[in-house]
C-alpha cells in the first residue's frame, strides 16, 4: 500500500487524521444530543425508541450536508495555498492518489464517528436496543454522507479560495432552483398571463439534493394501519426514501470520479484563484453577471419600482466588474473589463427587450381547439367558482373563448386598473395538448359588467360540466350513485344561522334527484360578477365506496325541486332567501 | 540526467518560460542563476512536478517528471518558501516523508539529530525561519534523493549553519553521487560549490557550462600601454571595457591562450589575465541581455 502504484497513501491519511479530526466535533456533538442523549431521556415512556431514531433522519440530511462541506474544504484546503500545493504536489504521488487518499480518510473518519454514535446510542437505550432502526440510520447516513462528501470534494476542486468552497458547495446544490426562480421572476415581471408553477418540478427537486433528501426523510417512517390505531414501524423505511438515497450515493460515485478528473486537470498555480479552471472563468463571469443582473434588477424593480431593464443592465454591469475583480484578484479592472461589462449590458438589455416585446408570442398564444385534450380551470370572481379538469368539448371551447377574449382585451387596452363597474377576477387555465405538452396561463384582470369577457366567463362557469362539478364535486356524471346517506350544512351569511341536516340513504337519493332536476333545468347557473345567494350549502353524499363533496352557492327560488325538499327538512323561505 | 527541452509556461498571458532548455549532468552541482523574474523558480517547479508545462519536456533520465511518481521518488526539493503542515513537528513531517519516499532513512534521521540543534518534537511553526530551513534540509537529506533541487536554499541560515549545510550536501554528492540543482542569487557562495552553471534570463537559459569552462571562455585582461590605447584586433570579442589611468581592463569572450596571443600583438607594456568570478561572468553576460548595472545619479 505504501509505495506501489496504489490510490491510497497511509502516511498522508494518518497526517489527515491527526490534523482534521477536530472538524468532526461539529458533527459529533449535535448528534450526541440528538441521538444517544435523546434516547436516554425517553426510555421510560417511549413505546418504540427505534421510531425516535428514524425521526432523526431529516437532521441527518442537515448534518451530513454540513460535514460534507466542512470535511471536503478541510481535507482539500491545501489547494488554496500556493505554498502548500507546491509541497503536496512535489511529493511522489499521483494526483488521483492524493485526492482519493483524502476522500477515503475523510469518509473513514465520518464512518468512525457514526459508529461511535451508534455505540453510544446502544448504551443509552438500556431497555430495548432499536438495532434495526440504528442500522437503517447508519446505512442511510453513510450513503448520504458519501454523496455530500463527494460534493464537498467537487466544490473544492473547482475553486482555489477557501471561503469560496462553501459558496460553490451551496451554489451547486441550489443553481437549478435559483435559475428556475429567476425565470419565474422574469416571467411574472414581463409576461401578461404568466402562470407560475409554485412547486419545483421533480427534475429540479433532484438537483437540490439537501431539500429533496430532507423532504424524503421526513416521510421516511412507514406506518402500519392494520390495527385500531396507526403504528409507526421502526424496522423499515419508506421505499422511495431508500431508493432516492441510493440514487444520490450512486451520483456521489460519479461526482467523485468527476472530482478526480478535475483535480488532475487543475493547475497548481490556481491556488488562491476564485475559479481554479481557466475554461470556467468566462462562463462564471458572463453567466454570473447576467444572472445576478437580472435577479438584482427584478429585486430593485419589485422594491423601488425602478424600470426593470435599466435596473437589470446597471446591476449586470456592476456584477460583471465585481466578478472580474474576484477572478483577477485586483480592483483595477475598469480599464480592461469595460468591454466585457458592455457586452453583458447589451446582452441583458437584449434579453429584456426580447421578453418585453414577446418575440416568442407567449402572451398572445391561445391553443387551437383541436389541439386541446383537456383543460384545467380555476375561475374566481365575486363568488367562489372553483374549477377542475374537464375533457368535454363545451368547457374546453368556453375556456378557449374566454382566453381569446382576455388576450384581445389586453391587446386593445393593455393591463388597465379596475373602474367603478369592474370586478377583479382570477382565471387560471392549463391546457393539456394532444401532443402531451401543456400550456398554462394565469390572469388577474379587471372585468366590466356587461362586457364580452363577462358573458364568456359566465358561459364558462355555467357549462354543464362546471355546474355539475360545483354541485356534486367528483360524483361521476354518467351513472346514478347508490347513496348510503348524506350531510347538508348551510350557512346564511346575512343572519349567521347555521342549518345542519343529516340525510338517510333514502333522503340522500331524493336530494340527489332534486339537485339533478334543477341542474338539468339550468337553475344553478351563476355569474362570476354576482354574489352568491345568502344561504350556501356544503353537501356531502356518501356511497358504499366513497364520499363526494359538493357545494350549492346559487340557490334561487327557481330551483324548485331542491327548495321544496329543503323546506321538508324544516328550512323556511326566510331561511333560504332573505338578505 | 535532469533535462528540460523548449519549456514554455504562461501565466495569465505572461510568458514566464520561453523555450527554456537545460541539462543537469549526473552528479553535478548545478547553479541556476539569473535576474529576478528570469524564471528560475518556475523551472524548478516544473522539475519537481508541481507545474505542468504548456509545451516542451521535463525529463529525468528520459522519463517525464509530471505525474510520474517513479521519477519523483528520486527527487527531493526545498522550495524558497518551505511548507510544513500546521501543528506538525519535524518528527511528524518525517513520518509523512517516510510514507511517500521509499528510500527515506531513519538511520540518517537519527544521525542528523546531532547536526541540527532542533527539537524534533516541537511544532515547526514555532521555530525561527532559519530553524525551519534547517528542518527542511534535515528531512530532504533523509529522503536519500538522487536529485536534490534547492531554491534559495541557505537563505535565512547563519554563516556557521550555511557551511554546515553545504558540507552535508557536498558529502552527499561525493559519497552518493547526488545531483544537486541550486538556484541562488548568492553567486560568491555558488562559485564555491557549483561545478556547472546555467544563466537564465526572460524565461530562457542563455548559457550553461561547467564553471571551469565558463571561466576559461571568458577572460578578464588588465593591460597597460606605453602611449595611446591602440585599436584591438577585430577577432577579440570584448564584452566590457573600462580604464583607470593607464590601466585598461577588458572582459573578453574566447579562448584564454588565443586571446593572450592576439593581445600580445598590440605591444602592451603589461598584459595580465585574471580569472573571472561567477558574479562578474553573470554581470557581463547579462549586460549583453540589456541587464547591466546602470550608473544613476540621484
Amino acid at each position: 500500500m505504501r509505495f506501489g502504484k496504489s490510490f491510497f497513501n497511509g502516511a498522508v491519511a494518518r497526517s489527515d487524521v491527526r490534523r482534521y479530526w477536530p472538524a468532526l466535533l461539529i458533527y459529533f456533538l449535535p448528534w450526541v444530543v440528538a441521538l444517544p442523549l435523546s434516547l436516554s431521556q425517553e426510555q421510560g415512556y417511549a413505546e418504540d425508541s427505534g421510531v425516535t431514531v428514524l425521526y432523526t433522519l431529516p437532521f441527518s440530511v442537515v448534518m451530513t450536508c454540513i460535514i460534507g462541506c466542512v470535511l471536503g474544504a478541510a481535507l482539500m484546503s491545501y489547494l488554496t495555498s500556493p505554498r502548500a500545493v507546491q509541497t503536496l504536489h512535489a511529493l511522489p504521488l499521483k494526483r488521483t492518489a492524493v485526492l482519493l487518499t483524502h476522500f477515503v480518510t475523510g469518509f473513514a473518519m465520518f464512518t468512525a464517528t457514526n459508529l461511535l454514535l451508534v455505540l453510544l446510542s446502544v448504551f443509552a437505550t438500556v431497555q430495548k436496543v432499536p438495532w434495526a432502526a440504528l442500522g437503517i440510520w447508519l446505512g442511510l447516513t453513510e450513503l448520504m454522507g458519501f454523496f455530500f462528501l463527494s460534493l464537498g470534494f467537487l466544490a473544492s476542486t473547482l475553486t482555489g479560495w477557501l471561503l469560496a468552497i462553501p459558496a460553490v458547495y451551496a451554489l451547486v446544490q441550489s443553481a437549478a432552483a435559483a435559475v428556475y426562480a429567476l425565470l419565474h421572476g422574469i416571467g411574472s415581471a414581463f409576461y401578461y398571463g404568466y402562470a407560475p408553477i409554485y412547486d419545483l418540478p421533480d427534475a429540479l427537486l433532484w438537483l437540490t439534493p439537501a431539500v429533496h433528501l430532507c423532504d424524503l426523510c421526513e416521510d421516511a417512517v412507514v406506518w402500519d394501519y392494520s390495527g385500531v390505531t396507526a403504528v409507526a414501524l421502526s424496522d423499515r423505511v419508506a421505499p422511495e426514501t431508500l431508493a432516492a438515497v441510493w440514487v444520490y450515493a450512486a451520483v456521489g460515485v460519479v461526482l467523485l470520479a468527476l472530482s478526480c478528473v478535475l483535480y488532475a486537470l487543475r493547475r497548481s498555480e490556481s491556488a488562491g484563484d476564485a475559479v481554479a479552471h481557466r475554461p470556467l472563468r468566462p462562463v462564471v463571469k458572463y453567466v454570473g453577471a447576467l444572472g445576478v443582473g437580472l435577479a438584482a434588477g427584478l429585486l430593485l424593480h419589485g422594491i423601488f419600482d425602478l424600470d426593470i431593464i435599466v435596473a437589470a443592465a446597471v446591476c449586470a454591469v456592476i456584477a460583471c466588474f465585481v466578478i472580474e475583480m474576484l477572478l483577477k484578484k485586483t480592483a483595477k479592472v475598469f480599464r480592461t473589463g469595460w468591454k466585457s461589462a458592455a457586452a453583458v449590458c447589451v446582452a441583458v438589455i437584449a434579453v429584456c427587450l426580447c421578453i418585453r416585446f414577446d418575440l416568442t408570442g407567449y402572451q398572445t398564444r391561445v391553443p387551437a381547439p383541436d389541439d386541446v385534450a383537456d383543460v384545467q380551470i380555476n375561475l374566481r370572481g365575486r363568488a367562489g367558482v372553483y374549477g377542475n379538469t374537464y375533457t368535454d368539448r363545451e368547457t374546453i371551447d368556453a375556456a378557449l373563448a374566454l382566453h381569446r377574449q382576455i388576450v384581445a382585451d389586453w391587446r386593445e387596452n393593455g393591463e388597465r386598473p379596475a373602474g367603478e363597474n369592474d370586478v377583479y377576477f382570477f382565471f387560471y387555465v392549463t391546457y393539456r395538448l394532444q401532443n402531451g405538452a401543456t400550456v398554462s396561463r394565469e390572469y388577474h384582470s379587471a372585468i366590466s359588467k356587461g362586457s364580452e369577457a363577462e358573458s364568456l366567463a359566465n358561459a364558462l362557469c355555467n357549462t354543464r360540466a362546471m355546474q355539475w362539478h360545483r354541485v356534486f364535486g367528483d360524483l361521476p356524471m354518467d351513472k346514478t350513485p347508490q347513496l348510503t346517506g348524506g350531510y347538508l350544512s348551510g350557512w346564511n351569511r346575512t343572519t349567521g344561522d347555521l342549518h345542519e341536516v343529516s340525510l338517510s340513504a333514502e333522503q340522500a337519493q331524493q336530494f340527489y334527484a332534486a339537485l339533478l332536476e334543477d341542474l338539468n333545468n339550468g337553475c344553478f347557473a351563476g355569474s362570476v360578477l354576482e354574489d352568491e345567494g345568502p344561504l350556501t350549502f356544503d353537501l356531502e353524499l356518501f356511497s358504499k365506496d366513497e364520499n363526494f363533496s359538493g357545494y350549492i352557492g346559487y340557490l334561487t327560488p327557481s330551483c324548485a325541486a331542491t327548495v321544496a325538499l329543503l323546506k321538508t327538512y324544516g328550512l323556511t323561505e326566510r331561511d333560504l332567501f332573505s338578505e | 540526467m535532469l533535462t528540460t527541452k523548449n519549456l514554455v509556461k504562461t501565466f495569465e498571458g505572461f510568458r514566464a518560460l520561453d523555450g527554456a532548455t537545460m541539462t543537469v549532468p549526473q552528479g553535478a552541482v548545478y547553479g541556476l542563476v539569473g535576474p529576478n523574474g528570469a524564471g528560475k523558480s518556475t523551472v524548478i517547479r516544473h522539475l519537481t512536478g508541481v507545474y505542468r508545462q504548456d509545451s516542451g519536456e521535463v525529463l529525468l533520465r528520459g522519463a517525464p517528471v509530471w505525474e510520474n511518481p517513479d521519477a519523483k521518488r528520486c527527487i527531493a526539493s526545498i522550495g524558497d518558501d518551505w511548507y510544513y503542515f500546521p501543528q506538525a513537528s519535524i518528527a511528524e513531517m518525517a513520518s509523512v516523508y517516510a510514507g511517500v519516499y521509499p528510500a527515506f532513512s531513519r538511520e540518517r534521521y537519527e544521525k542528523m539529530k546531532g547536526v541540527f540543534p532542533l527539537n524534533d518534537r516541537g511544532m515547526i511553526r514555532r521555530m525561527s525561519k532559519g530553524m525551519q530551513k534547517q528542518a527542511a534540509f534535515w528531512l530532504a537529506l533523509c529522503c536519500m534523493p538522487e536529485v536534490l533541487i534547492l531554491d534559495e536554499p541557505v537563505d535565512g541560515l547563519d554563516p556557521v549553519m550555511r557551511r554546515q549545510v553545504w558540507s552535508l550536501l557536498l558529502d552527499d554528492v561525493s559519497q552518493r553521487g547526488t545531483t544537486v540543482l541550486v538556484s541562488s542569487h548568492n553567486l560568491r557562495e555558488l562559485e564555491d560549490v557549483c561545478d556547472h552553471v546555467g544563466i537564465m534570463s526572460r524565461g530562457k537559459v542563455l548559457l550553461e557550462r561547467s564553471l571551469s569552462e565558463l571561466q576559461d571562455k571568458t577572460v578578464k585582461l588588465q593591460v597597460v600601454y606605453r602611449g595611446e590605447e591602440p585599436s584591438l584586433p577585430p577577432e577579440v570579442n570584448v564584452l566590457h571595457r573600462s580604464c583607470v589611468g593607464r590601466v585598461h581592463t577588458y572582459i573578453v569572450r574566447g579562448d584564454r591562450e588565443a586571446i593572450l596571443q592576439r593581445m600580445a600583438a598590440t605591444d602592451p607594456l603589461l598584459l595580465e589575465a585574471i580569472p573571472l568570478t561567477l558574479e562578474e561572468i553573470f554581470i557581463y553576460e547579462m549586460g549583453g541581455e540589456d541587464y547591466a548595472v546602470r550608473e544613476i545619479v540621484l
